[in-house]
């Protein structure tokens, strides 16, 4: 499991907790104060993720931003705070 | 023109589900874009759709106060609603009148609490995203949904609010605490403190439809159509009173 906190001044918190099994994301869940737009994006998106290979489920959340936005959350920031973290930690199952 | 609902007090789940029963009927356009006044009684904390409860209040103590814990259906931070020094509002509306623009939705609509503090002969200005700030103290948070073209915004003002209470209840995460203290962030007020007097529910309530109607125009007093109660009794029933919901995340 790897949790990633984000927060900047004057902008909203935001948390990722991802549990990883075997190189497949069994869950994620996003939490904080922050507001999306439009309404059931990150469920769709914690939907999409769930049960998919870690590569796969960097590139989905990856593309995020296309299908709509987390406000006061700066998400290409926190992206790449998540995907240094998984490298980190999970570098094996990550297909560059 | 406008429809406003001064509400009687009501608890957490009943404030929730009636905010989002309006949202509902906007949508299928029965009724016109509506403000809505109220107050929870008992006092609640409600917390933001994407929050968990452990990490964002201090869930028993609340409890142990006899007070209301609700989960909101927007976004943004926990929130003290202090029975007794608190006023809430909700603007049900379309994206057209009250602005396409996510922040200068929220500007629009806090205009009305600009005015109402105006008439306080208090100076207070907008902070983007969403609150609204005296001398660079918070004295209203917002919070803002849009589904299917119709704005849900609702929001504080602290006329009288027991900030010792809300201290007590209300938990900061790490992260958030350590910039906030680096920047000297300065908290939070209300009406009271900034006028060196207590002002009552009655003043503020009648400050807030004279400030809302500066910005919105003239607006009809009226009550809650039968759909709207209809609605609001099932989401009361089924989300808002339930430990599903308020456990979600």
């Amino acid at each position: 499991m790897i949790v990633v906190e984000w927060y900047r001044e004057n902008s909203r918190f935001i948390k990722i907790e991802l549990y990883i099994r075997d190189c497949v994301v069994e869950d994620i869940v996003f939490s904080g104060d922050f507001f999306e737009e439009p309404e059931g994006l990150i469920e769709s998106i914690e939907k999409s993720v769930r049960g998919l290979q870690l590569s796969d489920a960097i590139k989905v959340l990856g593309s995020l931003d296309v299908y709509g936005r987390i406000i006061g959350v700066d998400w290409r920031d926190v992206y790449e705070k998540l995907c240094s973290m998984l490298r980190e930690v999970y570098g094996e199952c990550i297909k560059e | 023109m406008w429809r406003l609902i001064v509400d009687g007090p009501r608890n957490a789940a009943w404030n929730m589900a009636l905010d989002e029963a309006i949202l509902e009927a906007r949508i299928q356009g029965v009724v016109p874009n509506t403000l809505r006044i109220y107050v929870f009684s008992p006092s609640a904390v409600s917390i933001g759709y994407f929050q968990k409860i452990k990490e964002s209040v201090v869930f028993k103590r609340i409890r142990d106060y006899g007070y209301d814990i609700v989960r909101r259906p927007t976004g943004g931070g926990s929130v003290f609603h202090d029975e007794f020094g608190e006023i809430t509002y909700s603007v049900i509306a379309d994206e057209k009148t009250v602005g396409f623009d996510l922040v200068e939705s929220y500007q629009y609509i806090c205009r009305g609490l600009i005015e109402t503090l105006k008439i306080f002969g208090i100076e207070a200005n907008f902070k983007p995203i969403n609150d609204v700030i005296v001398n660079g103290r918070k004295i209203s948070g917002n919070a803002q949904l849009r589904r299917k073209g119709i704005v849900l915004q609702h929001g504080t003002l602290m006329y009288n609010t027991r900030l010792e209470l809300l201290r007590a209840f209300l938990r900061v995460p790490k992260v958030k605490q350590e910039i906030k203290s680096a920047a000297r962030s300065t908290g939070v007020t209300t009406i009271s403190r900034e006028l060196g007097r207590v002002v009552s529910l009655r003043e503020v309530l009648n400050a807030l439809i004279m400030g809302f109607e500066k910005t919105f125009g003239e607006m009809d007093g009226e009550s809650y159509t039968p759909l709207e109660i209809e609605l609001a009794f099932r989401l009361f029933r089924d989300k808002y009173s339930s430990e599903k919901w308020l456990f979600k995340r």
